[in-house]
């Protein structure tokens, strides 16, 4: 497995605004669920809203082998995202610089349409508020120079937020790593005996 | 107005560093002290969710006086004062009475170990103890009868490890922060984590090996694969010759067992005994067969833990990178050692009430442990005395130790039952009086040591005012103390003036503690000379196959293997742990319940179908001691002898909304089955039935 790509001095930056990704590591993820936890006490929420969801798939054993997958499901911040179309109120919003999509909560009439044309089923209704709550990266703490708060507590670093090129990057190295390590790599395959 | 306080989380007892942010003094955030290299900002779900915790009312929100019968839930407020006036008169009337070695003190280990024990000594009774019984006591024994050191004097270097072999010990999923990081490191290094487990663990999952050994043959596999490495002469010679005394007798004892015998035993392949002893000789001594935490298996625990030892000198691993190595603290800084309260108090003497101590029961055990799971024993025979009071902190006997039910009638026994702690536990719902302690953001605790190949010491300051009627332990045992007329022994202030004497000797000042929340005691890695270095305490000075402890005391070193069986009909329950609980105390969650509701009983596939049981179908479980049901996880991934829950759930406090009543709990399945050479209870000597449930 890759450590955690550490950002570049070098990088250059270009005309184009920064893209912000949250990039999971399925590899190097535990499901401890300590993202889970560290997003709910950040926000405040109430039980119901979940900005970030761990989906665990197993564990599946195979003829002499063991799988368990864990996927990590926060909102993709698309380019071209459905719940801002639909928005009626303009309070879904695409924040320019860097992509993070936001709901303006004093905008929110409560319409839940943004919850209906989420392919991905992001956006968390409030029952508190009766509004609609969703992951934002964190960007009052991205403003202040920080990580989301599920990176920060990840027991294992294995979300990485950051230039979203910094997470193919680190798919073409594990790549060609692998490619190296012909015959059962660490931590990939677990060999029952 | 933001500000950030360094202190120790307490969700469980790993007492992770943590950085602390606050707005306008209200806890903003929780994660890790960014100034401890292992830690960095990460922090577990449970120790995330402490926020909460401090707002939670389903504590004890002040002193509780029992109104009702015991266990009747029915309480009514009492003010401090009154709370200590009434559990003083009545232990100076038991004392009287009964003498004081009636009153029991235990407790579960914690930063303030200290108070309690010091408490217990001012007492004036011989008979305080841990709930390491139901915890690593077989391990701790083993170590001391091997090595002349407890099982705390060992760490391992798992970072620069090639092989880590891990006996169910469950670093993905029962929590330490800096564990994680080490393990998940060493597989960045290429690491091959072997893990044997009968379940698929999220460890297994993350492993390059996952042995789905046969429940209870962990000691079995252990023989076969040092008769392979000895047979073979894979063992470091020169390591062996200088460090293990009697290696001849090892050498004779284990030839019988051999990969095919073991296989039998096992259901591990003897092709793959083979395989794993040459892999881990040709990567020693950077192997690390790990010791293991929690130690309270089965009859037989404390000579499986005695074979990881042996496995670990043969590999000649000590005190290098990539394996084990002696844990260093002050004294290893050219530093003084600091102070502790207990030191200053005679410790009395006298029989124990858990037949700890030469002659007895339990001839070997460190008598500053003692043997928790005795409470029943004791009470109902009061051999070898009556036991009258107990007084219990953050201890949770009726949770924790098998066969809750026999407990629950010997406590009757008991005319004074108090309890400290932060939250409900099934014990303090159970007490006669209930001392609430506060969340550990709201107190701070005695200096933590904490020793490594780069030792530190670590600080749990006070972050928050207390928001309920709480206090901390050091202001509450030394209230007690007062009030039982030996005040004076607990001659400190406050907790920094507890803490700037227990750091008088050391040369360092608590205000060192400021700036990073931890004071580093060493920058470099410190090694003791493996040649001539090595710090066993034995009578030989070395790690002994015959131990010189056990023969004293008529104890054989080497006995012969019992194959393991389980009855007719039967499956055997196994334990373990669950990232967002870990342990019993901290259940009562919201948001941890929120992700986790209530856990399944995980039975594999084929044996539920032989059951007609399956996936998601309601069972009924049943052991001779207890019984309840559960939602069927039926899957490849488990032995099919064994059925697994965590321990977390079924608690008794119906003040517990989240809590009460949700879940399996084991204890109340285990009885009390006993490994009488090191000490611990055996909770997976327990075998139940399964049954599915009409709709």
């Amino acid at each position: 497995m890759l450590k955690a790509v550490q950002s570049d001095p070098q990088r250059i930056v270009g005309a184009t605004p920064d893209r912000l990704y949250l990039y999971h590591d399925p590899q190097r993820c535990i499901g401890c669920y300590s993202c889970e936890l560290h997003c709910k006490m950040k926000n405040n929420l109430p039980v119901g809203p979940r900005l970030c969801r761990i989906i665990e798939i197993g564990p599946r054993v195979g003829h002499n082998t063991l799988k368990m997958d864990f996927h990590f499901l926060p909102c993709f911040h698309c380019e071209n995202p459905f719940c801002v179309h639909v928005c009626p109120t303009g309070a879904i919003q695409k924040r320019p610089k860097d992509g993070i999509v936001f709901v303006d909560s004093d905008l929110c009439i409560g319409c839940k349409c943004c919850i209906a044309a989420c392919p991905w089923g992001v956006p968390q209704w409030n029952p508190e508020t009766g509004k609609v709550v969703k992951c934002d990266y964190c960007m009052d703490r991205v403003d202040r120079g920080l990580r989301p708060a599920c990176v920060t507590g990840c027991l294992t670093q294995c979300l990485h937020f950051g230039p979203v090129d910094q997470a193919s990057d680190l798919l073409r190295q594990r790549y060609a790593e692998s490619l190296e390590m012909a015959g059962g790599t660490t931590g990939r395959v677990t060999w029952i005996l | 107005m933001q500000t950030t306080k360094f202190s120790q989380c307490e969700m469980c007892s790993a007492r992770c560093p943590i950085e602390v942010t606050l707005k306008d003094g209200e806890v903003e955030g929780i994660f890790g002290n960014p100034n401890v290299g292992s830690i960095g900002t990460r922090l577990c779900a449970k120790g995330a969710a402490a926020k909460w915790l401090l707002k939670d009312t389903e504590k004890p929100t002040r002193p509780q006086i029992r109104v009702g019968p015991r266990g009747s839930g029915e309480w009514r407020n009492a003010s401090w004062d009154e709370a200590y006036a009434y559990i003083a008169d009545r232990l100076k009337i038991i004392a009287e009475k009964y003498g004081p070695r009636s009153i029991l003190v235990g407790w579960r280990g914690s930063l303030n170990n200290e108070f309690v024990k010091a408490f217990a000594r001012g007492l004036g009774t011989p008979n305080d103890f841990t709930h390491n019984s139901v915890c690593p006591l077989s391990l701790h024994t083993a170590c001391q009868a091997t090595l002349g050191v407890g099982r705390k004097a060992l760490g391992f270097d798992i970072e620069n490890s090639e092989y880590v072999i891990l006996y169910g010990r469950n670093i993905y999923e029962s929590l330490t922060v800096a564990e994680v990081s080490q393990l998940m490191a060493a597989t960045d290094n290429g690491v091959k984590i072997v893990t044997l487990d009968p379940r698929a663990s999220k460890t297994a999952v993350r492993s390059y090996y996952w042995v789905r050994i046969r429940p209870g043959t962990d000691w079995a596999f252990n023989l076969a694969l040092m008769n392979e490495i000895i047979k073979h002469r894979l063992y470091d010679e020169t390591f062996i010759q200088k460090w293990v005394k009697d290696f001849d007798a090892l050498r004779r004892y284990v030839e019988p067992y051999t990969p095919e015998w073991a296989e039998h035993e096992t259901d591990v392949q003897a092709a793959a005994i083979r395989r794993l002893a040459r892999e881990f000789s040709e990567a020693r001594p950077k192997v690390i067969f790990h010791i293991g935490w929690f130690a309270s298996r089965y009859v037989t625990e404390f000579h499986m833990r005695r074979s990881i030892l042996f496995l670990n000198a043969l590999m000649g691993n000590y005190e290098v990178p990539g394996g084990l190595f002696f844990k260093k603290g002050l004294a290893d800084t050219g530093r003084k050692g600091m102070k502790e309260l207990p030191e200053t108090i005679d410790a009395p003497k006298g029989d124990r009430f858990d037949c700890v101590g030469p002659g007895k029961k339990f001839p070997i055990v460190d008598r500053s442990q003692g043997v928790a799971h005795m409470l029943a024993e004791a009470a109902e025979t009061e051999n070898p005395y009556p036991v009258k009071a107990l007084i219990i902190y953050r201890f949770d006997p009726l949770y924790s130790i098998p066969d809750t039910n026999t407990l629950i009638k010997a406590l009757n026994k008991f005319e004074l039952v108090v309890d400290i702690d932060v939250n409900w536990s099934n014990t303090a719902w159970y007490a006669d009086v209930v001392l609430p302690e506060s969340h550990f953001l709201e107190r701070g605790d005695p200096i933590q040591e904490r020793e490594g190949l780069k030792p530190i010491l670590a600080l749990r300051r006070q972050v928050v005012e207390p928001v309920l009627e709480t206090r901390p332990a050091w202001r509450i045992f030394k209230e007690l103390a007062e009030r039982m007329g030996f005040g004076d022994k607990f001659f400190y202030k406050d907790i920094d003036d507890y803490n700037r004497w227990k750091l008088s000797e050391t040369g360092i000042d608590l205000t060192e503690f400021d700036k990073k929340g931890v004071v580093n005691l060493s920058g470099e890695k410190i090694y003791y000379d493996r040649e001539t270095g090595l710090k066993f305490k034995t009578p030989s000075k070395k790690i002994e196959v015959i131990s010189s402890k056990m023969e004293e005391n008529g104890l054989t070193s080497l006995p012969a293997y019992e194959p393991v069986k389980v009855p007719e009909g039967k499956l055997r329950l196994i334990i373990g742990r669950n990232p967002l609980y870990t342990q019993g105390s901290m259940s009562n969650n919201k948001y941890v319940k929120e992700v986790l509701p209530d856990h399944p009983i995980w039975i594999n596939k084929d044996t539920a179908s032989r059951f007609g049981i399956k996936d998601g179908d309601r069972i009924l479980v049943a052991s001779e001691n207890g019984s309840g049901t559960a939602l069927a996880y039926t899957t490849d991934g488990i032995h099919p002898e064994a059925v697994f829950i965590p321990h977390a759930f079924g608690k008794r406090a119906s003040a517990q909304s989240y809590a009460y009543a949700v879940g399996l709990s084991d204890s109340e399945l285990q009885n009390t089955a006993t490994d009488y050479v090191g000490g611990s209870a055996a909770m997976q000597e327990c075998f139940i039935t399964v049954e599915k449930m009409s709709r």
